[in-house]
């Protein structure tokens, strides 16, 4: 009964993304009972208090995976066993560049035989190969063939990369160069110059790369990128070439500077910018880039629009295949205007349309990016040390009504500073003592996603008393079921020197179910720390963060809505200029949703929703009304004067006890108020 | 909200990165724990071996290729692994058995599905249903992974996954009424 299954899978995914019960079953019609009462089990078990693990013994179960983690990152480190595999899989070089850094931290802090080995590494070799990636070697004297992950390779190498192929070069001080599909490049030289100094010199004629950068050592090294339209060179950095079949060359950035120059003229570019060279002609102007992933419409005159944003084509020889999902990517002009310079088949599960452009405006929820306004709200996840005119890269998404609402907003200048830290050994003689101050840290959680500031100090006073390798863990002691992500940044510092304190972001983020949990529900965190190479003792200090629950401050301190007489009757002789104020002034589809689904006016339901109360919190308390027979104003009133949700319901749950012992329900209610209807309104 | 985890991350767990491996520890011991616990009906067994996924996982991930599977997926299939490992090192069909009885006497069924529906009365329910039917159950309604991952997880198709989904469903609502 393939149709049945389907029906019932349509059903429970409407469940999933949260649609009330009733309104799932209302749409099934009479003859559908079977099916009803398999989406209502769906739902039953889906809402079951499920048991959970014993605390101490997940305490105890996550050391010895962390230590076998550790164990494990040994044996991975003196493997030399990097995985490149994720950066087929990105499409922002800078997220791929950074994370491949990251993990050579982590190999590097990790592994001592690590770098004992890269002291005899060649200087350059493919580090990660996939598909069908070909070599000429220096001399001439072989043919093109095949090569596999792991090979040296020497100055004069042509490299070249078939369809869907990519490989990574990676040189001896840890430098790293992702040529993608379809591309070829010479490397002309790759040396250890003085001093170690990195010296290389990349020919490409085609196809892209992306290339990161550590900061050169002494005025020795260099790294130049030569197209034919121009040359890139940089001192640390992470950028990207893209030359196309007819010679021209797009260069853009992600962090640090590149001085792009031919026999014309040369230009410096900076985080977030990007330039376009012609064969024989200069540089253009540095410009913020965009991206966006959409289907292509031509509107008029050289204007296409691609997600409800018009650009104008560079001087692409094929016009772009309208109707069909591309990725376009450019640059925003001093004019505001975008013009695309490429134009490309969008791959399944590309991500969001993004820009950049300094940061103008931070104010309130419409910040201002490089003249672009944008919406901001408290699901904005905001990241780096974001400042007025710091260089940010903002990904979107277009509102009906054409305003662009930022999801995330990142700074490009933390990028810029990222370097990876000298190793560091450990000193027997070093008596650090580590210490996170304060060592509590209580919130409350009123959205899904938050960030938290906690500070370690190294307490000791002798100068010789460093800390060094410190790696930071947590556990979550309580409300795990509520938590999706945990991430500590930085996690790890190769030194905190005597006297020295360090700051480190804590973003938390949260299930939905943490908004309809009951306001005594707690999570709560420690963060510890698991390694510290001078001290073969565990530091006794640990950071216990607690979150809960309730919302107090998202609701405003307004006066208590006068009490009526029947439930039916608006709680507050509410204006219809509040509702335009505070919703506009179509009328709110869920308010509408509201007003039907408990039989009372819109303008009662606006009018709790206007003092502040979310239609969440409306849905539950009138599911009270029903449950419990009292009043709404009674309940908003109660919460207004301060009472947690929680604490509001469990009243509710004793008078219902001491009153009506026989109609006590069998459960706490929850959102979704059950289908019968008290019959005394 | 995470669907899964992304690829930078697995490939920093991939390299023996203690703090995502401790996240992913965080992330999934719960519904990891709760597989096992509904898969083999006994808290203490489903304590252990959920440790036991995560030592499994850290020893798999060079394996892993998150191009052709989910992490999430590829996550329980460990654990759906060892759970099935678990029952053919011990006497099943006894320990089944058992553990049957032991929940007909402790509780007193009530006939009225959506009053008395506890995880003990589930995981009594649950242990009647054969072996994919279960899986499909607790994989969709207790760990929450959509109907792709499920598939992913049982080697299964989409499709197979929905008319399991619905038959074990069925057959349960017939084990907590009866």
């Amino acid at each position: 009964m393939p149709d049945m299954d389907e029906l019932l899978q349509r059903k429970i995914q409407a469940l999933e993304d949260g649609s009330p019960l009733e309104e799932v079953l209302k749409g099934m019609g009479d003859d559908a009972g079977e099916l009803a009462s398999l989406v209502q089990l769906a739902q039953s078990i889906r809402t079951l208090h499920h048991p959970v693990p014993l605390s101490e013994r997940a305490l105890a179960d996550r050391k010895k995976v962390l230590a076998a983690a550790q164990k494990y990152r040994q044996q991975a480190g003196s493997k030399r066993s990097l995985d490149w595999s994720w950066l087929k899989e990105q499409w922002t070089p800078v997220y791929a560049i950074l994370a491949v850094a990251i993990c050579l931290i982590v190999v590097v802090l990790g592994g001592g035989i690590w770098l004992a080995g890269s002291r005899n590494a060649p200087v350059v070799s493919l580090a990660y190969v996939d598909g069908q990636v070909e070599i000429l070697p220096a001399g001439g004297d072989e043919s093109w063939h095949s090569v596999a992950s792991d090979e040296p390779v020497s100055e004069g190498t042509h490299i070249r990369t078939h369809a869907g192929a990519k490989a990574i070069l990676e040189y001896y001080d840890g430098s790293l160069t992702s040529i993608d599909s379809s591309s070829e490049i010479i490397l002309v030289t790759a040396k250890r110059g003085p001093g170690s100094a990195l010296q290389v010199l990349l020919e490409q004629n085609v196809g892209s790369t992306s290339h990161y950068v550590k900061p050169l050592k002494g005025g020795e090294g260099f790294f130049v990128v030569q197209t034919p339209a121009g040359n890139a060179s940089v001192h640390g950095t992470v950028f990207n070439v893209s030359v196309s079949p007819t010679g021209k060359a797009l260069y853009s950035v992600d962090a640090g500077e590149v001085v792009v120059s031919n026999a014309e003229t040369e230009v410096t570019l900076s985080g977030g910018q990007a330039t376009v060279s012609q064969p024989g002609q200069a540089p253009a102007e540095p410009a913020y880039q965009f991206t966006l992933y959409d289907e292509i419409t031509a509107t008029h005159d050289n204007q296409w629009s691609a997600a409800g944003v018009l650009f104008a084509l560079a001087d692409l020889k094929t016009a772009p295949q309208a109707g069909q999902p591309a990725r376009v990517s450019g640059r925003i002009l001093s004019d505001g205007s975008l013009i695309a310079d490429q134009i490309e088949p969008a791959q399944p599960g590309e991500p969001q349309r993004r820009f950049t452009g300094q940061l103008k405006k931070m104010d309130g929820d419409i910040w201002n990016v490089g003249g672009k306004d944008i919406q901001m709200d408290a699901s904005t996840i905001l990241s780096g040390d974001l400042s007025l005119g710091s260089p940010v890269k903002v990904v979107f998404a277009v509102q009906e009504d054409g305003s662009w609402q930022a999801l995330r907003l990142e700074s490009l200048d933390s990028l810029a500073s990222f370097s990876i830290p000298p190793v560091a050994s450990p000193d027997p003689n070093a008596k650090p003592r580590l210490s996170f101050e304060p060592n509590e840290i209580k919130e409350t959680a009123c959205t899904e996603a938050f960030d938290l500031t906690g500070m370690l100090v190294n307490t000791a006073d002798e100068p010789k008393d460093y800390a060094t390798n410190v790696l930071l863990g947590y556990s979550i002691l309580k409300g795990a079921e509520y938590v999706e992500w945990i991430e500590l940044t930085p996690s790890g510092w190769e030194i905190i020197q005597a006297g020295e304190q360090v700051d480190f972001n804590i973003r938390v983020t949260l299930k939905p179910s943490w908004s309809t949990a009951s306001d005594d529900t707690q999570v709560m965190i420690r963060i510890d720390i698991i390694q510290e190479a001078n001290r073969s003792d565990r530091h006794q200090t640990d950071l216990t963060v607690t979150l809960s629950s309730s919302c107090e401050g998202a609701l405003s301190p307004t006066p208590s809505p006068t009490p009526t007489s029947t439930v039916t009757s608006p709680p507050m002789a509410a204006p219809s200029g509040v509702f335009v104020d505070c919703t506009g002034t179509e009328p709110h589809p869920t308010g509408t949703s509201l007003a039907k689904k408990y039989s009372v006016t819109y303008e009662e339901i606006m009018g709790w929703f206007c003092q502040g109360f979310g239609f969440g919190e409306i849905d539950m308390v009138y599911g009270w009304r029903d449950d419990y027979h009292v009043l709404v104003t009674d309940i908003f009133n109660e919460r207004i004067s301060g009472k947690g949700w929680g604490e509001i319901l469990q009243e509710l749950d004793g008078e219902t006890q001491r009153s009506e012992p026989d109609l006590k329900p069998t459960h706490k209610p929850t959102h979704t108020p059950k289908p019968e209807k008290k019959t005394d309104h | 909200m995470l669907d899964d985890i992304n690829p930078e991350l697995i490939s920093r767990a991939k390299n023996g990165d203690a703090v995502v491996i401790g996240a992913l520890y965080e992330r999934f011991r719960l519904s990891i724990f709760r597989y096992l616990y509904y898969r083999l009906g006994d808290q203490q067994m489903a304590e252990d071996l959920t440790s036991e996924v995560f030592l499994r996982m850290i020893r798999s991930l060079p394996g892993l290729n998150p191009k052709s599977v989910s992490f999430q997926a590829w996550l329980f299939q460990i654990a759906r692994n060892l759970a099935i490992d678990h029952y053919r090192k011990m006497s099943v069909r006894d320990h089944v058995q058992l553990d049957e009885n032991a929940i007909s006497r402790d509780e007193d069924i009530d006939t009225s599905l959506e009053k008395s529906l506890t995880s003990e009365r589930l995981r009594w329910a649950l242990s009647r249903l054969n072996p994919d039917q279960r899986d499909v159950i607790v994989l969709r309604f207790v760990a929450g992974m959509p109907i792709t991952q499920v598939a992913q997880t049982l080697h299964k198709s989409e499709d197979s996954v929905k008319g399991l989904q619905r038959r074990g469903l069925s057959t349960l609502r017939q084990i907590l009424t009866e």
